[in-house]
């Protein structure tokens, strides 16, 4: 089933997580109520509301939406994840790693420095500044790192952790000089946790469909630049289109993911190594998986988040860091094992 | 038929190539010789357009070969590059379908051609029983195979390849360059072949081209090419040319 049937388990584990995302929480919803409150709510059906009046907002104002914009920026963070690591050819390239996520972060923030947004103008602005912010830092970071024809590993790491430290300073400063209220949400999500409601989740779509039809389409092209470029270019491959196609597409879906969900690290790295390691190293099959894969961990790394210390909520950020960390690690051990560099 | 016409190649300010010249028939084995640095390399890359070309005229059956686009030149150029690093997790079926890249879509959707020629190169590269198995776990000789079938997955009528014998033990090596002119007469293939040692592209190819600091010093048959004066000028050591026990070919000894 596993192996024979990678989409499918890897639905299978999604749905749970989002069950379960729904279900719990500060008030723990039967999953019998939930499935009768929402058949009322969608069909109709008036089966007698036996249940508390305060669950109908919990679950349709907040779990819900909640809940789709976590499975969004996991599904975005593991393909874009999987689309670096192809596209760099390095099995530790991730948007938290190579600076994208900070860069994106940046943009977010100085979108959002004015106030917290209130129109629909507004909203779909974060995940816009977010992208130029993420494209920017790819670049600069892809160029620092460059020698000659060879992308060293180290220095694609050197110069992502360099050039992150330099955006989250500046973020840090716009965080500080703004209001009391709007420093507050940007701190929140700075530490990796998905804003509220449903506008962040409607803003973010129109960018992650597009993001991800992009990295959906560019499987096959991954898997002949994994010859590297020069090999790609003698089997006929436009090279230049190529990548710059991947870069903008994982780009794209890693500001989308951060816009309004905050800079979650590991998510990107460890997701797409997993599925690699069980189901093999086709990129047409990887980006896919890993986008399912990345919706699934997030979604249970965000209940653990809530659940640990309730009712507060740790932001997310540090679960995903305490899980991804020592794979992390373990991963660095490896790749120094089998010469990776 | 390719013809390249006074083809010059420059890395940076450094010239590569100079006005090299040569005409490749189908059918026909082209093996190029000469010393570290002489621009072997670099001419197997400027045919298959992964170096750019400063000046001269390359054209395949009349058709200057900057005309065609990087899919309709890779239909008709298949490489072997040196060296060839293989993706480790890709298992080999997956590497030699990628060998059908010129004609699959930008999703890369295989037809049943693009399978049937797979099929075939497997076959003939002696695979058919490794096609599930991965890159990483192959062996040296099992490795440049691979790169052999993915070349000829593209049904290319040019087979250009950068020492495919490098760091194969004997045996694995003749294998491979019996691979190679066999299928070169089944096929009407024309192939350019970079070799090391000078024997084996006197045994194995119709014609050797001797390069020489960019240039080419001498290009015709093993006999006329593979003389004590051509071979001090381009190496700078001294040889002797005795003839083959067994065949009409000259055998070269280091003095």
């Amino acid at each position: 089933m596993l192996q024979r049937h990678p989409f499918l388990a890897n639905l299978a584990f999604l749905i749970f997580a989002v069950i379960l995302s729904i279900a719990v929480g500060s008030v723990f919803i039967p999953p019998e109520t939930l499935a009768r409150m929402l058949a009322e709510r969608v069909l109709g059906a008036g089966s007698g509301a036996d249940w508390p009046a305060s669950f109908a907002a919990i679950l349709f104002d907040v779990r819900i939406p909640h809940t789709a914009l976590v499975l969004l920026t996991g599904a975005a963070l593991g393909g874009s994840g999987a689309a670096y690591q192809g596209l760099f050819r390095n099995p530790l390239a991730d948007p938290y790693l190579i600076g994208v996520a900070s860069g994106a972060g940046l943009g977010a923030v100085l979108a959002l420095t004015g106030r917290w947004p209130v129109t629909w103008g507004g909203y779909l602005s974060v995940p816009a500044a977010a992208f130029l912010g993420g494209l920017a830092t790819v670049l600069l970071v892809y160029s620092l790192s460059r020698t000659g024809r060879t992308l060293p590993v180290t220095t694609l790491i050197l110069a992502g952790v360099a050039i992150s430290a330099f955006t989250s300073a500046v973020t840090s400063y716009l965080m500080l000089r703004s209001e009391d209220e709007l420093r507050r949400a940007i701190a929140w999500l700075l530490g990796g946790s998905p804003a509220a409601g449903w506008p962040p989740v409607f803003a973010v779509a129109p960018y992650l469909l597009v993001g991800m039809a992009g990295l959906l389409s560019a499987g096959h092209a991954l898997n002949v630049l994994q010859f590297g470029e020069e090999q790609a270019g003698q089997l006929g491959l436009p090279v230049g289109r190529a990548k710059g196609l991947i870069i903008v597409a994982a780009s794209l879906t890693t500001a989308a993911a951060v816009a309004f969900s905050g800079i979650i690290g590991f998510i990107g790295l460890v997701v797409p190594h997993i599925v690699r390691l069980v189901w093999g190293e086709d990129y047409r099959r990887l980006i896919p998986l890993a986008m399912l894969g990345g919706s699934t961990a997030l979604l249970l790394s965000d209940l653990a988040a809530r659940v640990v210390l309730a009712p507060q909520t740790l932001p997310v950020g540090i679960v995903t860091a305490l899980a991804g960390a020592p794979f992390f690690l373990w991963l660095l051990r490896q790749a120094r094992r089998r010469a990776y560099w | 038929m390719l013809e390249i016409h006074n083809l010059t190649v420059y890395y940076g300010r450094h010239p590569a190539l100079q006005s090299v010249s040569l005409a490749l028939r189908p059918g026909e084995i082209a093996a190029v010789i000469g010393p570290n640095g002489a621009g072997k390399s670099t001419l197997v890359k400027a045919i298959s357009g992964a170096v750019p070309v400063r000046a001269g005229r390359l054209t395949l059956d009349g058709r200057p070969l900057e005309s065609l686009s990087g899919p309709e030149r890779a239909r008709r150029i298949a490489v072997v590059p040196q060296g060839g690093h293989l993706p480790p997790a890709f298992t080999v079926e997956q590497t030699v379908l990628l060998g059908r890249t010129p004609y699959l879509g930008w999703l890369g959707r295989a037809g049943p051609g693009d399978l049937e020629a797979v099929e075939t190169a497997l076959a003939e590269t002696g695979l058919t029983g490794l096609r599930e198995r991965v890159v990483s776990e192959l062996s040296g000789g099992e490795h440049q195979r691979v790169l052999l079938a993915r070349a000829l997955a593209a049904r290319a009528p040019i087979l250009l390849l950068d020492e495919p014998a490098a760091h194969l033990d004997l045996a694995h090596q003749a294998a491979i360059f019996r691979q190679v002119t066999r299928l070169s007469s089944e096929k009407d293939l024309a192939v350019l072949m970079v070799m090391h040692d000078l024997n084996q592209a006197a045994a194995y190819a119709d014609r050797i081209l001797l390069l020489a600091a960019g240039e080419i010093r001498a290009d015709g048959t093993p006999e006329e090419v593979l003389t004590r004066v051509n071979l001090a000028d381009a190496y700078g050591v001294n040889v002797q040319i005795v003839p083959h026990p067994l065949r009409k070919i000259p055998l070269v000894l280091l003095e």
